[in-house]
């Protein structure tokens, strides 16, 4: 028995000589032939043999030699990244960058330091883990390295790698959401010192903007990147959902802006993305197939009143401009919802409907010096809102209500309209008239429905008057 | 052509080559200087930029990793001191004061963490050493000399480098390695 495995021991030995009877030279000039051949398996298995033939016998001279060691690590790490990208397996990744540290560690040349920072940055990207930022700083070194190569010159390679480093450093930095532990500030500073050695040299006007663009994003909202991307991302994603509005885009569109809106540093900026998330489930509502209404409109009335809530508080941070859009989206939403839950009321319990439907609008009302309502604000198209109202008094019977609402409403068509109610007999023009005739009308009708005679004698002549301008319009336009 | 003419072109031709020779030394000087000017601006830069994340709880990871920025714009403005320094065979009192200050922006960065890591701190002490002895040949002491640059730290202006380490290292690292040293007669 001891002689039978004695036998064994010395036909492996035996193999064991022989598999690693080639010499570093030869398996060296094998890697270098298998690496060109792009057969990275091959490549990797040599390397490998290389490297334990080495810390077996470091007799062998090309163990001793750094020209040699250090491109064996490099084509391992190379041929293990090209591995990577074939299979998706972080292992070889992993693998990839150990080896790529070990042939710097050898031999430091910057591009090197680069690619391993890369890898390092983009494991981190892949195993989700946003705060994991020595690739960053290993590559930005390789960067500086390769640009004092240069003569501390720009060339066409290092623009390239200054936007790779440029679009990682945002990767990471909003990579995963939830896991992003860092505050965002290192990698926005990063993005701002690549934009600064990137602006030394002569860029092309598609590079220039690139950077411009994200010059921008590293620093507004006080150095905001995350928040800022999301937000970039979320604008481009809106577009992509207007010109497809399905309920895949409406749900990513939603995702990044809520995702801005969670990561905003200024109140300018929430308001700002709290509108948009309005005018987003707003235009769902009214665009998509797959729109799921009440919901859409309750979401957009939320987020409206969130943001007008933010004005309140905060008026002098927020600009007039804004300020007027917020109002517009606000209004909308609320006379959306008012119009959603009149509608309803064909189909299902009527007096609950416009029950509801009131108390929406009412969100809006504030009581006005002579015991009525009035709008919080004035915003473009307030009128229809009293319009609706009005209308819900009608159908509910709440004649104090209801002509309350439709006066407001008629007095603000007048004003959206420019017109003055003395002007209308004596000649405006036939389009206002138009626009006006409705508002005349509804208010006929209630007054005829709760028996205000004197205002019926009032409206009689406006209306003829109005009716008539409104018809020159129509002959003008068959003419 | 004659041979007097020729010996005068000739002659034109080596004082031209002279001329340029002597011309590009100062030109490397000049754009190394610059540099170095350049790269401690970029030192300041990212140790301001780390001071903005003082109040931040959890940002051990980027108080590291600004380290390593300071650290390698420091390295790089040490690296052209040194060439500086093989280039002339001495250095001037600026290149001396930009590496010096460079060093205690470094070392400054290192201490004022709120873990303080005893590798970092053997460094820094290392730094500020090292910062000290490059100007201790100047009249006024590099701490105590007006800044180039103003420093804003916290809505604070700082114009001189021992207004901040009075400030800002506020365990008294980089005065204890001083002591250290008389205590050790060691440099």
């Amino acid at each position: 028995m001891k002689l039978w495995t004695a036998c064994l021991a010395s036909i492996l030995m035996l193999f064991a000589t022989a598999a690693s009877g080639q010499k570093v030279a030869d398996l060296y000039e094998q890697v270098k032939t298998a690496y060109q051949a792009g057969d990275h398996q091959k490549t990797v298995d040599l390397c490998n043999q290389i490297i334990r033939q080495c810390e077996q016998s470091y007799a062998e001279p090309e163990c001793r030699y750094t020209d040699v060691m250090k491109n064996v690590y490099l084509y391992k790490g190379f041929s293990e990244y090209r591995l990577y990208t074939e299979n998706d397996d972080l292992e070889l990744l992993t693998e990839a960058i150990q080896s790529l540290q070990q042939s710097y560690t050898l031999y430091g040349d910057p591009d090197v330091a680069f690619n391993f920072g890369y890898m390092k940055t983009l494991r981190a990207i892949k195993i989700q883990q946003g705060d994991q930022l020595d690739g960053l700083v290993a590559a930005w070194d390789g960067i500086l390295g390769l640009y004092a190569d240069n003569e501390w010159k720009l060339n066409a390679d290092l623009i390239k790698k200054l936007k790779i480093f440029v679009k990682q450093a945002v990767e990471l930095t909003i990579t995963p959401p939830d896991t992003a532990y860092t505050t965002g500030r290192f990698a926005s500073f990063m993005v701002r010192l690549a934009c600064d050695l990137a602006e030394k040299g002569s860029l092309s006007s598609e590079d220039r903007l690139f950077f411009d663009v994200y010059r921008k994003r590293a620093t507004e909202d006080n150095f905001n990147l995350r928040g800022n991307e999301w937000r970039a991302r979320g604008f481009a994603a809106e577009e992509t959902f207007k010109n497809t509005p399905d309920d895949y885009n409406y749900r990513t569109t939603r995702t990044y802006l809520e995702l801005a809106l969670r990561y905003a540093n200024s109140v300018e900026r929430q308001v700002e993305i709290l509108k948009e998330l309005t005018k987003v489930a707003l235009y769902m509502e009214q665009n998509s197939t797959d729109r799921q209404s009440e919901s859409e409109l309750l979401y957009a009335r939320e987020k409206a009143a969130q943001a007008y809530r933010l004005l309140v508080e905060r008026r002098p941070n927020i600009s007039m401009e804004l300020e007027d859009e917020i109002k517009k989206v606000y209004g909308n939403a609320i006379y959306r919802l008012v119009d959603y839950y009149f509608s309803l009321a064909d189909s299902t319990d009527r007096l609950n409907a416009y029950y509801k439907a009131r108390r929406v609008g009412e969100e809006l009302l504030v009581p006005d010096r002579s015991g009525g309502w009035r709008q919080k604000f004035k915003w473009d198209g307030y009128e229809d809102l009293y319009l609706r109202l009005a209308d819900v008094g009608y159908e509910t019977g709440d004649a104090v209500f209801a002509v309350d609402m439709v006066d407001k409403a008629w007095k603000a068509a007048l004003r959206a309209n420019r017109v003055s109610q003395s002007q209308i007999c004596s000649g405006i023009e036939p389009e206002k008239a138009s626009n006006l005739v409705p508002f005349v009308d509804v208010y006929q009708q209630i007054a005829r429905r709760f028996g205000l005679q004197t205002v019926l004698h009032w409206l009689r002549p406006i209306r003829t008057c109005l009716v008539t301008q409104a018809n020159l319009s129509l002959l003008g336009n068959q003419k | 052509m004659n041979r007097l003419t020729m010996k005068w072109m000739v002659f034109c031709v080596v004082l031209f080559a002279a001329v340029s020779l002597q011309a590009q030394v100062p030109g490397v000087e000049s754009d190394l200087e610059r540099l170095m000017i350049r790269y401690e601006e970029k030192v300041l830069q990212a140790y301001q930029e780390k001071q903005t994340l003082a109040h931040q709880p959890n940002a051990h990871l980027e108080f590291a990793a600004f380290d390593s920025i300071v650290s390698a714009y420091t390295k790089r403005v040490l690296e052209i001191y040194e060439t500086l320094n093989r280039i002339k065979g001495f250095t001037l009192e600026n290149y001396r004061q930009i590496a010096s200050r460079s060093l205690i922006f470094r070392a400054l960065a290192f201490v004022e963490n709120p873990q303080l890591d005893p590798v970092k701190a053997r460094r820094a002490c290392e730094d500020y050493r090292r910062a000290l002895l490059l100007t201790k040949s100047s009249k006024i002491p590099i701490i105590s000399q007006k800044l180039p640059y103003e420093v804003w730290i916290d809505h604070r202006l700082y114009t001189r480098l021992a207004d901040l380490l009075d400030e800002r290292d506020y365990r008294r690292v980089l005065l204890g390695c001083m002591h250290n040293i008389k205590e050790s007669g060691k440099p």
